[in-house]
């Protein structure tokens, strides 16, 4: 009798374990998909950039697309930050903080090709009212 | 009549002017757009190879 106690102790105990693991683990893996998810969209806002579409009339639409990029980019930051929380592997988290960092990269090399842009288009906005 | 022809002459010198600015703005745009189309790619790759490790350990690591 005390035995199938004990083991019926022992089992409920082992089944919280084990669900505290596989719960765990559904976080972990909700926070990686998490992460690819907005990191793609941070990327996307970056890539489906067309320069050509701007002109002294819609330079508001381009400071609309700077928002936007803006806005992946401190959603991936937090996404980046539920990952280092949750995640246990050393690897993925220091790929995470790399992938991040690369994408950073590209983010100023566009934003500064999207400033250059947007102060050529507001000088010729002052040059047309001069006229 | 002498101040009507300078008068011309400054009109003249600043539509020149303006045109120039114009021009010169246009050229800049044109040059920022050129080195944006042709070196976007190249910039992007930077990332690609990062993607690949990340995403490759990713998957081994939630399927063992």
């Amino acid at each position: 009798m005390e035995f199938t106690k004990d083991t019926e102790y022992l089992k409920s105990g082992l089944q919280r374990l084990i669900n505290v693991e596989v719960s765990h683990r559904n976080e972990e893996r909700a926070a990686l998909i998490s992460f690819y998810s907005t990191y793609n969209q941070w990327l996307y806002s970056l890539l489906d950039i067309n320069l050509n579409v701007y002109n002294r009339t819609n330079v508001k639409d381009l400071l609309d697309r700077m928002t936007l990029v803006e806005k992946f980019h401190s959603e991936t930051g937090i996404a980046q930050a539920k990952v280092k929380l949750l995640v246990k592997d050393d690897d993925i988290k220091s790929l995470t903080g790399l992938l991040w960092m690369r994408i950073l990269e590209f983010k100023s090399w566009v934003d500064n090709k999207m400033i250059e842009l947007k102060n050529i288009l507001e000088i010729e906005i002052i040059t047309a009212e001069e006229d | 009549m002498n101040l009507l022809r300078q008068g011309n002459n400054v009109d003249k010198a600043l539509l020149e002017n303006a045109a120039n600015k114009e021009r010169e703005l246009k050229l800049k745009k044109q040059k920022l757009i050129q080195d944006f189309n042709s070196n976007k790619v190249a910039e992007y790759k930077k990332t690609v190879s990062t993607d690949h490790q990340f995403t490759a350990k990713v998957k081994s690591y939630l399927t063992h």
